[in-house]
């Protein structure tokens, strides 16, 4: 239900869950991406384009990656998400708190 | 295509694998009213994680009753936990923290309180009792 592609983008990895990121699927995402940021790929876009449906599980897998990048003086990203994820983003006030691009290209100018 | 009413229950037993199929069983109920199947299964996958991991009930029962009826969805949310009122009880999320400090707890509350009108906790016998009511805004309305 969850599958995560992550690419590495001119030294920015982008990182993009695909499915549902929810109290199922959260410690799949976490798992995909504990081993990927280092000291050296610290800055990360969280593409959400093909996220359908994210709860405050999923939130607390975001947050981990987030607080992960932070640690490694690094910065993690949203973009893309579409309105149902959106909505989810600022009722949480994570939209604020991580920063939320429209577009991947967008993101990536922002680094 | 006239107006159509939703008055459903979804019954669940299995813990977290029951949330596809929360998913699934919405997508059928509430495929006239696209725009709420992610509010209300956030809603219910909120509470049902609240049951689970705090609700100390064994074997947990849950039954969730589900009516769209005069532009109103009303969600009744029961389970057989111990007596809590997650409308007084749960912890308060702070949304203005930083990155580093940024805590979970508290927020699928925050979500129902945000997403609905009006919110009622009843003890019934040995049953929490929670009444979700929102309004339907006119875009989310069936077509008719």
């Amino acid at each position: 239900m969850l599958e995560t592609k992550i690419e590495n983008k001119e030294g920015i990895l982008v990182i993009a869950p695909i499915g549902r990121l929810d109290g199922l699927t959260s410690k799949d995402f976490l798992e995909a991406t504990e081993n990927e940021i280092t000291n050296e790929a610290n800055k990360v876009i969280l593409n959400l384009e093909n996220l359908d449906y994210i709860s405050s599980e999923g939130l607390r897998s975001v947050l981990t990656t987030a607080k992960k990048t932070k640690a490694f003086d690094g910065q993690l990203v949203i973009s893309g998400p579409r309105d149902g994820v959106k909505e989810v983003l600022d009722i949480s006030g994570f939209g604020q708190m991580l920063g939320v691009f429209a577009t991947e290209e967008e993101a990536l100018k922002s680094f | 295509m006239s107006h159509t009413n939703v008055d459903c229950t979804l019954t669940l037993t299995k813990g977290l694998n029951d949330l596809p199929y929360i998913a699934e069983q919405l997508s059928m109920f509430l495929k006239e009213y696209e725009s709420l199947i992610n509010p209300v299964n956030l809603m219910i996958e909120e509470l049902y994680s609240n049951s689970i991991y705090y609700g100390s009930a064994n074997p947990l029962n849950v039954n969730i009753h589900l009516k769209i009826n005069n532009g109103m969805l009303e969600v009744i949310y029961e389970d057989n936990g111990k007596p809590f009122n997650p409308l007084i009880e749960a912890d308060s999320p702070d949304l203005e923290q930083s990155i580093e400090d940024r805590q979970i707890g508290g927020l699928g509350i925050h979500f129902i309180k945000s997403m609905t009108d009006q919110q009622n906790y009843q003890r019934i016998n040995s049953l929490n009792q929670l009444t979700l009511v929102k309004k339907l805004a006119s875009t989310a309305h069936a077509k008719h």
